[in-house]
């Protein structure tokens, strides 16, 4: 019910982001959606690629600190209010949302996204039918950028 | 002018002639420490052997390694009921050391250091704060005892709080105030914002400096600041505490107490003898200590004697200003840390590569310790994580060099690599 993304560190100064992009072009790897949070001294740059572990040993091979975790994937209809339907269920059900983040493919919202206890989330996403990407779904053409 | 005046002006044959018999009286008294009594039956020495000062030589120096070995109490010269006090120094690798102390060693400290004060112009008049810290730090306890000796009121003030410090100071008149080099001028900047003006608000007028590397022209700013005179002191634990050596009002070199120690200058490297004046590693053998004497005690602080003879007509030899040390040991807020120290606690951390780089900076007149560090691998997607690692790491490192480092997580690859000789610490502190 997850995908895998790729966490890397990087270091607040110029040139780091550069870096980990020109590692994965020479890899040869499509990015679907990132995002770069930030601290004082340092980031966390999340990546959802289609192939995480090429990605993974690529970033590995040249001795970047990268991780792979699972996150959850929703696919929304592009309307509004359907991003507050979706997390209040969540709210409501006392699951904190860690981190998330946003892009649209093809007229569709894409939430990605993190919470405090998976089992439970897995439960409502069942439960309330709400459309989940799998990794499968990433290979497939229509969510390439 | 002299507290002790028939000892402090002792001519140098005068000197040589009580060491000899103090150094034999010593020597025959550490046969009663396991330590020595098995070292010296090693290289077949007898107490006899010593009939000159030269014949010292042929025992061999003492280090830090012996006295951890021996840990907690394998050094000692008397039965452990016949001791009052113990001081211990941090360790470096997880031992610390231990020193001990009978009531004559203590009452011999507290003289020692009133001595000192006494040479500096403090009298029983005198007020005394003391803002070293205490506990088994021998800045806190061995000053004490030493002002009190003299008969000062002494303000038992330790480490922190600058604005309290500066209340007691103005309010209890302080005359004398012994403190790191480095908190002179955090007091000075505090008394500003306070809107106290050290010459005028304040009867402070001697400052007793050490534990802390410094240069002359930081010692004549912070003298020009408070307007105050500031004095050099040195000490370590082993050899008792401050009270070692100590300047005169001649503020030009310190002397060291002949009557208590035996100084040697050496070559770290060959062991041998510098010649005269040159700058070499202090050898320290204790004349005077009960619970246990130190035989030629190699305590890595760099220096040299100066030449001629001091105007205050003492005939003790006057150390130079410290030049560093043979060892790694860093000196931070009067704390001696040893980078090794850091680097066994990072090694802890299965998150860490092993590369680390400890600098050591100067912010808003405050000497701070920044330790960075390498993620070997992202282990988490989570700032919270990584955020509880830092603090993890940093309260660590306190809890085993007793000063608060700032630690900052770095990318991998960034700092110097481990082969060859890495640089692991970078001293960028203003001796301004």
């Amino acid at each position: 019910m997850t995908i895998h993304q790729l966490s890397v560190f990087i270091e607040n100064k110029p040139g780091t982001l550069n870096e980990i992009l020109s590692i994965l072009k020479s890899a040869d790897i499509q990015i679907i959606a990132s995002t770069i949070s930030d601290t004082v001294e340092y980031g966390i740059y999340r990546i959802i690629t289609s192939e995480p572990q090429k990605a993974f040993d690529a970033l590995k091979a040249k001795n970047i600190s990268v991780n792979l975790s699972d996150v959850f994937a929703i696919s929304l209809d592009n309307k509004v209010g359907k991003a507050a339907d979706v997390i209040s269920l969540f709210a409501n059900a006392g699951i904190n949302i860690e981190y998330m983040y946003s892009f649209l493919i093809k007229e569709q919202g894409i939430l990605v996204f993190r919470t405090s206890d998976s089992d439970k989330t897995c439960e409502i996403i069942l439960k309330h039918k709400l459309a989940y990407i799998r990794e499968a779904d990433l290979s497939n053409q229509s969510y390439m950028l | 002018m002299y507290l002790h005046k028939e000892l402090e002006t002792l001519t140098r044959p005068e000197i040589e002639k009580l060491q000899l018999e103090r150094l034999k009286k010593t020597v025959n008294h550490c046969m009663n420490s396991a330590f020595y009594h098995k070292r010296f039956e090693e290289i077949g020495f007898k107490p006899d052997d010593i009939q000159t000062l030269e014949d010292l030589k042929k025992i061999p120096f003492t280090t830090k390694a012996d006295l951890r070995d021996t840990y907690p109490f394998g050094m000692a010269s008397v039965p452990l009921e016949q001791t009052v006090r113990l001081h211990s120094s941090s360790g470096t690798t997880g031992k610390p050391t231990v020193i001990l102390h009978t009531q004559k060693d203590l009452d011999e400290w507290a003289e020692a250091i009133a001595r000192c004060l006494y040479m500096v112009g403090l009298r029983k008049t005198d007020v005394f704060q003391n803002s070293s810290g205490y506990g088994m730090f021998t800045g806190g306890l061995g000053f004490q005892y030493g002002a009190e000796r003299l008969g000062m009121l002494t303000i038992p003030a330790a480490a922190g709080n600058s604005k309290r410090q500066v209340k007691f100071i103005t309010d209890f008149g302080t005359t004398a105030l012994h403190a790191i080099p480095s908190y002179a001028g955090r007091l000075y900047e505090v008394m500003k914002e306070m809107g106290v003006d050290p010459r005028k608000d304040t009867k402070l007028r001697t400052l007793i400096i050490g534990a802390e590397p410094h240069s002359e022209e930081q010692r004549r700013r912070i003298e020009e600041m408070l307007g105050v005179k500031a004095y050099n002191c040195f000490g370590m634990s082993e050899m008792c505490g401050p009270g070692v050596a100590f300047e005169c009002m001649e503020q030009n070199g310190l002397h060291i107490w002949e009557d208590n120690y035996i100084v040697e200058i050496i070559d770290p490297d060959t062991l041998e003898p510098v010649k005269e004046g040159e700058v070499g590693e202090l050898v320290l053998t204790t004349l005077n200590r009960e619970a246990m004497p130190l035989l030629r005690y190699r305590t890595r602080d760099l220096t040299s004697i100066l030449p001629g003879e001091c105007p205050c007509g003492r005939h003790h030899a006057r150390l130079d200003r410290f030049k560093g040390r043979s060892d790694d040991m860093i000196i931070l807020k009067g704390v001696n840390i040893f980078p090794i120290q850091v680097e066994t606690i990072l090694m802890h951390f299965k998150e860490l590569s092993t590369d680390y780089l400890i600098t050591l900076e100067t912010i808003d007149s405050n000497d701070e310790m920044l330790v960075e560090v390498e993620l070997n691998d992202m282990f988490t997607d989570d700032f919270a994580k990584l955020q509880s690692l830092t603090r993890e790491i940093t309260h660590q490192l306190k809890d085993e060099l007793l000063v608060t480092p700032k630690v900052k997580i770095v990318q991998k690859g960034s700092l110097p690599q481990s082969e060859g000789k890495a640089v692991r610490v970078k001293d960028l502190r203003k001796l301004v």
